[in-house]
């Protein structure tokens, strides 16, 4: 019922993100847009610019709110996700490095790239404390180092274009999403979301506990192992698509924890439709408030919406 | 990597020179008796204000120069004035109140974009202008940027690709400088093979 509903949303936030746009176009114009049979400007505006941002916004959404359910799931951590763990931190290093080297034409394998080296680094120094603890140590560390080389590499940018390349980027944007991303990004993070997927039972058995885990046969290390994939491959895509994007994976899998129940595979699935939601939504709505030439980034607007709801969790778990 | 210029200029910089040529958007005090001051321009009058500068502090003849000046204004023009765009390798455009829109002017089109000053405009915006012709620069750049949407967004390049497309390098536009005039003519002679 939830996921028909979600998916519903899904539906009603794609069409409302394919009729917002600078360019003045009523519904039936929008609807031969979309088949071309249309003015060749409305066919290209339609069928390359809004419908590629549309999809772009859902499956960059699905990602994030994916790879958080799964994160809190396995840490059994509300405060988890793919930006406190230092994916996020890690695919946004590996895209700047490329901005930074003048190889912009890698970006996406560069930002993918970092997501899984970061990933990989995560895995390996989380194994001599397997389990959660394990996860988040290793994540906040690399995270920090990431944003540090990232710093570095912004304090180092040979000039002020490059320096406001870089700054704009990491605001996050998915207004230069194309079709070529996009084969690139939905491929990724469609198995990546899959992975994440294929982690729910075991994180069913791990709300338990990882004792309880073990002895029901969950094996800690390839549970692990499915979240740091999916999660990498997910952020990397995204982050590549849209630049950083922060506090969907924290805030979406909360909400949808009030909404769905406790029970974390359901909610890795229910996340990743909400996060879709939200991110057409988010997108959507910065649009229409943006100004002529005055691109209102989506990262900013989703972290002016997340840090509230960070220090409410934070400071609610404050003891009196 | 290969170096590229920096902009950021200290005073303690231009301290140790012997001559400072400075412009900007704003006016500069350097409080220094050797410093010229060139013009913030968006026009052929800014152009010649900044040359004549020159030539009185340097003691330079640019009689030849404000001669190539004068001629633009009698540059044959298309019976048709064709309709401009310019686009620049970030997608950045320039509308009214720009030297772009005083070059495109000057060699006989019309500017397409109406939307005054510099600007970026979404890339809606850009598929629905309906021009002639289409002017670029810095194509040709070895920087590949994030930012670089006309070279990197299929939509653009499509519709770059269906337009007649006019290069001019990205070195003739300084603000207010002699390359205008340069621009102008390439651009004249392109609007007149049309």
């Amino acid at each position: 019922m939830i996921r028909a509903a979600l998916i519903c949303l899904i539906m009603i936030g794609i069409a409302a993100s394919l009729l917002v746009g600078p360019a003045p176009i009523d519904l039936s114009d929008a609807a031969a847009g979309l088949l071309g049979q249309s003015s060749e400007a409305t066919n290209a505006i339609m069928r390359e610019v809004r419908l590629p941002r549309s999809l772009g916004a859902l499956i960059v959404g699905a990602g994030l709110g994916a790879s958080g359910a799964a994160l809190q799931g396995f840490t059994r951590n509300d405060l988890a996700a793919p930006g406190l763990l230092g994916f996020s931190a890690c695919a946004a290093l590996g895209a700047v490095a490329a901005l930074y080297f003048g190889l912009g034409q890698w970006l996406m394998p560069a930002a993918i790239g970092g997501a899984l080296i970061g990933a990989s680094v995560i895995a390996v120094m989380a194994r001599r404390q397997v389990g959660a603890g394990g996860l988040i140590l290793a994540g906040i560390g690399i995270g920090a180092l990431a944003t540090a080389i990232t710093g570095l590499l912004m304090n180092l940018a040979p000039n002020p274009w490059a320096l406001s390349e870089l700054t704009y980027w990491l605001m996050g944007s998915l207004e230069n999403v194309d079709a070529g991303g996009l084969f690139i990004a939905v491929p990724l993070t469609a198995v990546g979301l899959l992975a994440l997927w294929r982690s729910g039972p075991a994180l069913r058995a791990l709300a338990l506990g990882e004792d309880t885990a073990t002895s029901l046969g969950v094996s800690l290390p390839r549970v692990q192992a499915l979240i740091v994939i999916g999660t990498a491959l997910c952020i990397g895509a995204g982050v590549a698509l849209a630049g950083a994007i922060g506090f969907v994976g924290l805030f979406i899998p909360h909400i949808m924890r009030r909404i769905v129940g406790p029970d974390p595979a359901a909610l890795i699935s229910h996340s990743a439709l909400a996060g879709g939601v939200f991110l057409l939504a988010t997108d959507t709505l910065a649009r229409l408030t943006a100004g002529p030439g005055t691109p209102l980034y989506l990262g900013i607007v989703t972290s002016l919406i997340g840090v509230p709801f960070f220090l409410y969790l934070a400071l609610r778990r404050t003891p009196s | 990597m290969a170096q590229r210029p920096r902009l950021w200029a200290s005073r303690e910089v231009l301290a140790g020179t012997d001559m400072a040529i400075v412009t900007g958007p704003s006016a500069l005090n350097l409080d220094r008796d050797n410093a010229l001051a060139l013009t913030w321009g968006e026009d052929f009058a800014a152009v010649q204000t900044n040359a004549r500068a020159m030539s009185a502090r340097f003691n330079l003849d640019i009689a030849p120069f404000e001669a190539e000046l004068a001629k633009l204004s009698a540059l044959d023009k298309p019976a048709n004035p064709p309709r401009i765009l310019y686009l620049s390798r970030s997608g950045g455009s320039a509308g009214p109140g720009t030297f772009v829109d005083a070059v495109i002017r000057a060699a006989g089109g019309i500017n397409v974009n109406a939307a005054p000053g510099w600007h970026t405009p979404a890339i809606e915006r850009v598929l629905q202008y309906e021009p002639d012709v289409i002017v670029t620069s810095f194509f040709g750049s070895d920087y590949a940027g994030i930012s670089d949407r006309a070279v990197r967004h299929s939509a653009l390049r499509r519709y770059l690709g269906a337009h007649p497309r006019v290069e001019i390098p990205g070195k003739l536009w300084p603000c207010a400088g002699p390359g205008l005039i340069e621009a102008t003519q390439q651009l004249n002679r392109a609007v007149l093979a049309l």
